[in-house]
């Protein structure tokens, strides 16, 4: 007979063990950095240099926070659109909202560059009428199944959004507002503060909350939509609510962070090498794992050299180099 | 009352077509499936029995009539509570990602369990029981991408019966497989028939219909479906006229054998 309950008990420690990784990747990230002097703050330091403590409470506090959201909702969202849409290579950034998203901020930027909330808020908006443009598209197409019709429509919300983006950088003052523009394109941490997490937690613990707790119904919808339908799920009306929840989550991180790539692309396939496909593992795993990939991202980003370095660009190089490392190694066979 | 109790599905007056504006597939098609029956419809490629078998699941619409499961309009049924009542085997299925044949055959408890709940240590325990019936609990942990056709045949057949359904639907269950699994197929076939589920299957294979169906339905493209005995369906002139090459039917063994062409 098959060891269930082995496995399970096993599986129980591993979890815990990740989660333990997680809580002391981000206290080490609380303690990481360039004050007083490169490395990490002693606590005999915090509790004699009141700058180094305020410098933890004010600012590596709610970067770290942010970094953990950040990741957590790219992976979670990741895995739900990759399942959902019966691909493994998509990534949030399909469906039109990273490009959405990053006219947006664009724009914000163009028309009322100094005011600090103008820009995560047109992130959000047009992030978010990328996914209801690239859904109404999807409508229209009469082409292919219902998952190529939304992917095929996610393109062309895409392709539209970057070419309007193209057109606002070359409106830009090359001196001012086009520097502006290319680093929040490359995504970073840097305006991470209170007032960030306060308006990134809410949408993302909610719809995190919401997805972690129908984790085992996701499988169905990577079945044929005749065969989840036959299973008693209604296909259609799953999928949108669990791609518009996705979408919410990574549009509140990415109008504080700006484009973070590759993290949505990758940490659900190092998840589901680990796991295996079934997305009650796999979705917690992925959210555990995305949170502390970019925490040493962003420590890597902030702490390396005396200038920092673009958190988009470190998750992309990083990522892609696992990608290729992952895809190149020999499969494991599957255990239970 | 206008339905009888042993009458589990019924379709009342059912017109289907692709486009409004196409000559209709079936046009006021009227079929009693009974209780516990084996029903086999049969019929020529494109002559809609897969789409038969989806409107009865209520995956499509019909156009006009009706389709009641146990008397009752099927678009009226909720989704969890048609999953228990019915259950489809496809002929195959799409599977992006490396499942375990038994994480795979557990998603048939879907319909059992509320929408934020997983599946319990019972719903285990009756997915390695299933997986032991039809002869496979030995896969349990391999990965259903890499499983053979005939494998993958089987496991989908489990998944159907951990969904415990009263009507079970199989689209061409023997299709491309070898002779030895073709006859699992049918010893399994054969023990949920003697079980009481109604079984509703479409072949290709007339000698999958002589050995197990109470009912026949031959399918012609475009004209009204025929239902009738297995005796009075499978004989040589109804089936020469239904795919239109010669028939002659032999008896051996106890067993009726079709031979197609001169």
């Amino acid at each position: 007979m098959i060891p269930i309950i082995e496995n399970r008990s096993r599986r129980v420690l591993r979890n815990a063990g990740l989660a333990a990784a997680l809580i002391a990747v981000f206290t080490l990230s609380l303690l990481w950095g360039r004050y007083p002097h490169v490395g990490f703050t002693s606590l005999s330091v915090l509790s004699t240099d009141a700058l180094a403590r305020a410098l933890v409470w004010n600012i590596r506090l709610p970067r770290a926070l942010i970094a953990v959201m950040l990741g957590a909702s790219l992976a979670a969202a990741g895995t739900i659109l990759q399942t959902v849409l019966g691909n493994p290579l998509v990534e949030p950034g399909l469906l039109g909202v990273s490009q959405g998203a990053a006219f947006g901020a664009a724009l914000a930027i163009l028309l009322a560059g100094g005011v600090y909330w103008s820009i995560p808020v047109s992130a959000s908006v047009f992030g978010l009428s990328g996914l209801a443009l690239s859904w109404f598209l999807a409508r229209k197409i009469r082409y292919g199944g219902s998952i190529l019709r939304l992917v095929l429509a996610g393109v062309v919300v895409s392709a539209f959004f970057s070419s309007g983006l193209g057109v606002l950088k070359y409106l830009a003052d090359p001196r001012s507002e086009l520097p502006d523009i290319t680093f929040w394109l490359m995504g970073g941490l840097t305006s991470a503060d209170w007032p960030s997490v306060g308006r990134t937690a809410p949408p993302v613990i909610l719809t995190l909350a919401l997805t972690f707790l129908v984790r085992w119904r996701i499988n169905l919808l990577a079945l044929d939509d005749r065969s989840a339908f036959a299973l008693g799920s209604n296909p259609g009306r799953e999928r949108l609510a669990l791609v518009v929840l996705s979408v919410i989550a990574v549009a509140a991180v990415t109008a504080t962070a700006g484009i973070i790539s590759w993290v949505g692309l990758l940490v659900p396939h190092v998840a589901r090498k680990l796991e295996g496909a079934d997305t009650a593992r796999s979705l917690p795993l992925s959210m555990i794992l995305g949170a502390m990939f970019v925490l040493v991202c962003d420590d890597i980003a902030r702490g390396l050299l005396t200038g920092e370095i673009p958190l988009g660009l470190l998750t992309a190089l990083g990522g892609a180099l696992l990608f290729a490392l992952l895809m190149t190694r020999e499969e494991r066979p599957l255990k239970g | 009352m206008t339905e009888k109790t042993d009458i589990v599905v019924t379709l009342d007056d059912v017109t289907f077509s692709w486009a409004a504006a196409d000559i209709p597939l079936f046009e006021k098609v009227n079929l009693n499936f009974p209780n516990g029956s084996t029903a086999c419809l049969i019929g020529p490629n494109g002559s809609g029995k897969t789409t038969m078998m989806e409107l009865i699941l209520g995956w499509r619409r019909a156009v006009s009539g009706s389709i009641r499961l146990e008397g009752r309009t099927i678009s009226s049924i909720p989704s969890r509570e048609r999953g228990r009542m019915m259950a489809l085997v496809p002929q195959e299925e799409r599977l992006p990602f490396s499942y375990s044949v038994l994480e795979y055959v557990l998603l048939g408890r879907a319909p059992y369990l509320p929408p934020l709940a997983a599946p319990g240590k019972p719903d285990r325990e009756l997915a390695l029981e299933a997986l032991d019936r039809v002869g496979i609990v030995h896969l349990s942990h391999r990965a259903v991408p890499r499983l053979s056709g005939g494998e993958k045949r089987m496991v989908l057949i489990t998944r159907a019966l951990v969904q415990e359904p009263r009507i079970l639907l199989l689209d061409e269950p023997a299709n491309h497989l070898d002779p030895a699994n073709r006859e699992r197929v049918m010893d399994i076939l054969d023990n949920l028939k003697s079980s009481g589920i109604t079984l509703i299957i479409s072949s290709h294979e007339p000698d999958m219909v002589t050995r197990l169906a109470d009912w026949v339905i031959l399918l012609h493209a475009g004209r009204k479906p025929v239902m009738g005995s297995s005796n009075a369906m499978i004989v040589p002139e109804k089936l020469s006229e239904l795919y239109g090459v010669k028939v002659k039917i032999i008896e051996a063994e106890g067993r009726r054998i079709i031979l197609w062409g001169k």
